[in-house]
């Protein structure tokens, strides 16, 4: 019985995190989906963006460039 | 017994979902064209935007092809600080890539300018040409800085030796995409990748060559190719083969080629 409860607890957090994660996407493209546009190396369609971005990632710039090239070629 | 499974059920779940959440639209490279226009999907509130639009609309694209004849310049000599490491050795789905450690300290350094080396993986064939010389092959050592800048250090291949280091790389790699061989334990110095004579390079600004084809990228490209032979360039097919974009115009980019005075 306790594992029943502790596995519909897992799959509900990790539902709601998908939710979540979908939502954050809604976003202009800043943090997750273009971590490249959110340092010093935006390019000219996204300029505003890259603006915005760099303000908030200010004190996330390493670890987003850094994470985002270890998971994809660059 | 039970409490081990449910951890590693948590375990699959959060995996799963982190690679989810990092990952943005799905591209590839026999769609290379269309890449500005590809949606995020999962968006869900208008304005829609493409997130890889500058891949379309960026004027400082790479790759390039270089000219013999670019402008001769005295530039900064290249100092190529990489140390050994146990690096990570990952499938990501669109080629095979070499993660250095978290606290690798290896790094390049241009002038006084520190570049600390991140990753290296493989193209199929070379992306950048010289003369309109395409190689079978090319290697990128990215760099990032601490704001974000970011160098990526060319090396063509050519056919010929057969290539220790790249065989340590392709006998590492594992076959599955998004796999990545975390407990391999293979000490690998990246330096002995580099070609023997390293002064002469050409650079230019650019962008990353796969989406989101950011620009502001500090180019570097060294004049001298590396070797691979016959079955390595094989075996390197058998992972990833045609995974390379296509070069791209200068658009007035000047591109400067640092030889021996």
């Amino acid at each position: 019985m306790l594992i029943k409860i502790v596995l519909v607890a897992v799959l509900s957090f990790s539902v709601s995190c998908f939710a979540e994660s979908g939502a954050d996407k809604s976003k202009p493209p800043a943090d997750s989906k273009s971590p490249a546009q959110a340092s010093s190396v935006a390019g000219p369609a996204t300029k505003e963006n890259a603006k915005s971005s760099t303000q908030n990632s200010s004190t996330h710039k390493k670890p987003s460039m850094v994470d985002f090239c270890k998971k994809n070629p660059c | 017994m039970k409490i081990k499974i449910l951890k590693k059920l948590s375990a699959t779940i959060f995996t799963c979902y982190a690679t989810i959440a990092m990952a943005g639209p799905h591209w590839s490279h026999d769609e290379q064209a269309e890449w500005g226009a590809i949606r995020d999907h999962s968006q869900t509130i208008e304005p829609f935007t493409l997130p890889y639009a500058t891949c379309s609309l960026g004027n400082h694209q790479s790759p390039v092809n270089l000219s013999e004849e670019s402008h001769k310049a005295r530039l900064n000599k290249l100092r190529f600080k990489y140390y050994v490491d146990r690096p990570v050795f990952f499938n990501s789905g669109h080629g095979i890539q070499v993660n250095m450690s978290d606290d690798y300290d290896g790094h390049l350094k241009i002038g006084r300018e520190i570049y600390p080396l991140i990753q290296f993986h493989l193209h199929e064939p070379s992306e950048h040409m010289i003369g309109n010389r395409q190689f079978p092959a090319e290697l990128h050592f990215v760099h990032v800085r601490e704001d974000g800048k970011i160098a990526v250090l060319g090396i063509l291949i050519k056919l010929g030796e057969y290539n220790v280091a790249l065989q340590t790389v392709l006998d590492n790699m594992p076959s599955e995409e998004g796999a990545q061989s975390t407990d391999a334990n293979v000490a690998l110095n990246p330096l002995v990748l580099l070609p023997e004579h390293r002064w002469s390079y050409y650079t230019l600004a650019g962008s990353l060559t796969t989406p989101p084809c950011s620009e502001g990228v500090n180019w570097l490209i060294l004049a001298e190719p590396i070797t691979i032979s016959s079955a390595q360039l094989a075996q390197l097919k058998s992972f990833y083969s045609d995974n390379a974009r296509q070069v791209q115009d200068l658009n007035g980019r000047s591109v400067s080629h640092r030889v021996k005075y």
